[in-house]
Parts: structure tokens; sequence; C-alpha cells
């Protein structure tokens, strides 16, 4: 393998869990988070000659997984609309979630699974840079200037977008 | 005092977030803390973020990615870093081509802009056999300048180096920067004009007659100083074998910043 190969080799595997759980977290399909890790790495390779080091390496990463996630939204979006099948409808459909839960569900363990699940839900409706906010915060601990970074936005509009997300998820929590 | 309370709640929760994520001042920790002691409907906010938070953990950890994923993905990334090279160096080679203005690099520069590049060998005299593989070139080539019949310096040949005034011209090969290129062989004459002559291309081992089309449209432009012999000028063969080097080309992919 020749020096550059492995220098590659390394990065992946230095980085690897951290952008394909990220994508996941966004996407929430293994196979779109699969083909997003991969493109993510090619980006990473081309254009690590502009990485300048005023930023930590997996920060820098997790900017490019963030606006490569945030243009498949953007092109899903696009064809969602071209053909008319909102992404509700197809989970709908494919019954991947329990219906909310009602008030009187017996089983505790039950409740807060699905709780989570119709909580997943609110997420995965939210705005992107709100959801990506939360992701990055709540499943990765990254601090709001790191956030900032990565959605290429201010601290302040980091605050405000996770004030907003928690708002609106915290109306999941009542039942419905 | 009514209001006052309702608007200490008000901006007290813009602070609750914040608190959550362990942003808050210090100075504000210590007015929310004494204010979340005598404010249930403040307190329950603060619950409802951590139960949030909590359920997003716990949600989060349902997603597990199949462990194949992680002994498939670097393997995946570098097989597709390999074909994006060629298919990049065709698609520059084609564009190149059919840009007029610039023409094929060959001589002096040609190391120093194409790391890895490897300037196989040359033999004086023009021995314009045409064998179809590029073993069979390599073989022709060295009939001089191989182990068993080396060519020696001391013979006085100078190689032929792209003339001055059109070196500019010929600097083909500049955008690219060093780049990874697939195997790649030219085969050609440089006269004793200091034309280039017979010019054939190799593409991973086999003749493409397209490409030597080609590169000897553009070639034609390029003057050279010919080689030199104590006698002076003379033609030679000279094979230039273009190795793949794996230093990444100057991308054309957007910045990976972006606002929203
Ligand atoms: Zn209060």
């Amino acid at each position: 393998m020749s020096g550059d190969a492995q220098a590659c080799q390394e990065l992946v595997d230095t980085h690897q869990r951290m952008v394909y759980h990220l994508a996941l977290q966004l996407l929430s399909n293994h196979d779109d988070a699969l083909d997003l890790s991969q493109d993510v790495f090619l980006t990473v390779f081309r254009s690590i000659h502009r990485f300048r080091g005023d930023s930590a390496l997996q920060t820098w990463i997790y900017r490019i997984v963030i606006n490569q996630a945030r243009n498949r939204q953007r092109w899903w979006r696009r064809r969602r609309r071209a053909d008319q099948v909102s992404l509700d409808a197809v989970i709908a459909e494919r019954g991947e979630f329990a219906a909310p839960i009602g008030p009187t569900s017996p089983d505790r363990a039950l409740d807060q699974k699905q709780l989570g699940e119709r909580l997943w839900r609110a997420l995965n409706r939210l705005p992107f840079d709100q959801r990506s906010a939360v992701v990055l915060r709540e499943l990765h601990s990254m601090r709001y200037a790191e956030i900032a970074f990565s959605l290429g936005v201010t601290n302040a509009a980091v605050k405000s977008r996770l004030a907003r997300a928690r708002q609106t998820l915290r109306t999941e929590l009542r039942p419905q | 005092m009514r209001v006052l309370t309702s608007l200490r709640c008000r901006t007290v929760r813009t602070w609750l977030t914040v608190a959550h994520d362990d942003e808050l001042s210090v100075g504000r920790q210590v007015v929310l803390d004494a204010h979340l002691t005598s404010c249930a409907p403040c307190r329950g906010v603060r619950d409802d973020l951590a139960s949030v938070a909590t359920l997003i953990r716990e949600g989060a950890a349902e997603y597990r990615p199949d462990e194949t994923v992680f002994a498939r993905l670097a393997p995946e990334v570098l097989a597709r870093r390999t074909m994006e090279f060629d298919t990049r160096w065709r698609h520059r080679v084609r564009d190149v081509v059919e840009d007029r203005q610039r023409l094929w690099l060959i001589g002096g520069s040609l190391t120093a802009t194409v790391a890895g590049a490897l300037v196989l060998t040359f033999l004086s005299l023009a021995a314009s056999t045409h064998p179809g593989s590029l073993a069979g070139w390599l073989q022709g080539s060295n009939a001089l300048g191989s182990n068993a019949n080396p060519l020696r310096l001391a013979t006085g040949v100078t190689l032929p180096r792209v003339a001055a005034d059109t070196r500019a011209e010929a600097m083909f090969m500049q955008p690219l920067r060093p780049l990874g290129i697939p195997n790649l062989a030219l085969r050609a004459v440089v006269t004793r004009e200091g034309q280039v002559a017979s010019l054939e291309v190799m593409d991973d081992g086999a003749p493409n007659a397209a490409l030597t089309r080609a590169i000897s449209r553009l070639a034609a432009d390029v003057r050279f100083e010919p080689a030199r012999a104590r006698r002076g000028p003379v033609a030679v063969n000279v094979v230039w074998l273009l190795e793949r080097t794996t230093v990444a080309p100057a991308p054309d992919v957007p910045e990976a910043a972006g606002g929203d």
C-alpha cells in the first residue's frame, strides 16, 4: 500500500464511526448513511489541502458531513415534492413506527419506547439545521462554538435553533 | 408583581436551554438556580429538556450500525477514489485535447510537473519499429540504453528539450498539478529538426488510436531542442512512462463550508 493509501486508510479508520453515526442520525437510513460516509471521505481527501488547522480536523469533518447531508435533504425534498409523496405517508404505509401512545397505555417501558419513537419522528420533521443542532449537541456533546462552525452559523443562531427545536420536541412529551 | 414574575420566567426559560447545555455564565446560573427553587413551572421545563435529551439518546441507541459497515467503508472509499482518479484523468485529457491552446508537454518540465512521471529511457538514432505492446516498446527502446547495451553518457548525447519559445504552450500538464495517472505511455521520435514524429499512446497497456491522433495534433506545434551527439543533432526515440501517483489533483469540489 502506498503512503498515501495508508494515510487515507488511517483517516477513515479514525473517523468512520463518528461520520457514519452522524450520517445515520441525520438521514435515518443505513444505506444512505453508508453512501454519505463514502462521499464525505472522498470530499475530505479532495479538499484536505484546504484544511487550515483553524479547527480540529474532526470538527472540519463534521462540517462536511452536515453540508452533504443538507444537500441530500434538499434533493430529497425536491424529489418528494415532485413525487407528491410525503415521508410520513411512506412511514405510515410501511408501519415503521407504532401509533402514538394514549394516556392509558399500561406498560411503562413500552410507553417510554413509543415516546422515544414519537420524539424521533418529530426530530426528523424539524428543519435540517435545528435537527442538526440537536443531534450535534445531544448525541455528539459538541459545544456551541463547534456546532456553529459545523453549521456555518453564529453561536447566537445555534442557541436559537436549539431553543426552537426543543420547544417543538417538548410538545411531543405530552399525550396527544 | 405578577407581571414581574412572569417576565422573569420568560427570561429564565431562554436560559434554561443554555443551562441544559452547560453554556450559561456562572452569574446567570446562580440567578437561575435561585429562581428554580421557587418556581415549579420552570422546573417542569428544565425536566422536560432533560427528558427530551434522554429520549433522543435512547432512540439513537436503537440505530445500531451493522458492524460490517466499518470493515467495508475504507476499502470502498479507496476504490472509489482510485476510480475517480482514472475518470478525472481521462476527462482532463479529453478536455485538454479539445483545447487547441494547450499543448502536450514533453520535455524538461515534465518531471517537475507530474510527480512520479518517469522518463524511462531514450536511445539515439530513430529506429521506427512499432511493436504493438508496451513490452515491445520498451524492448525496442532498450536496444541502446538498456542494461545489456547501455548508452554511455560519455558519447555526449544530450536529451531533447522543449524549445524555450514553445515551452509555455507546452505546459498543458501544469493545470493538472501532481495527478493520479493511470498507466499511460507515450512513444515518439524527436527528429533532428526538433519535431515530434511517430507519436503513439498506450493507455493501460493497449494502443489508443484516438488519444494518439489527438496528442499528435497537439504535439505538432511543440518544438524541441533536438538531442545532440558529438556530430550534431540526432533523432531519438523517446518513451515516457507516466506512472500512477497518489498525490491529489487540484479538486473541482465545492467548498466544504456553507451556510444555510
Ligand atoms: Zn419560573
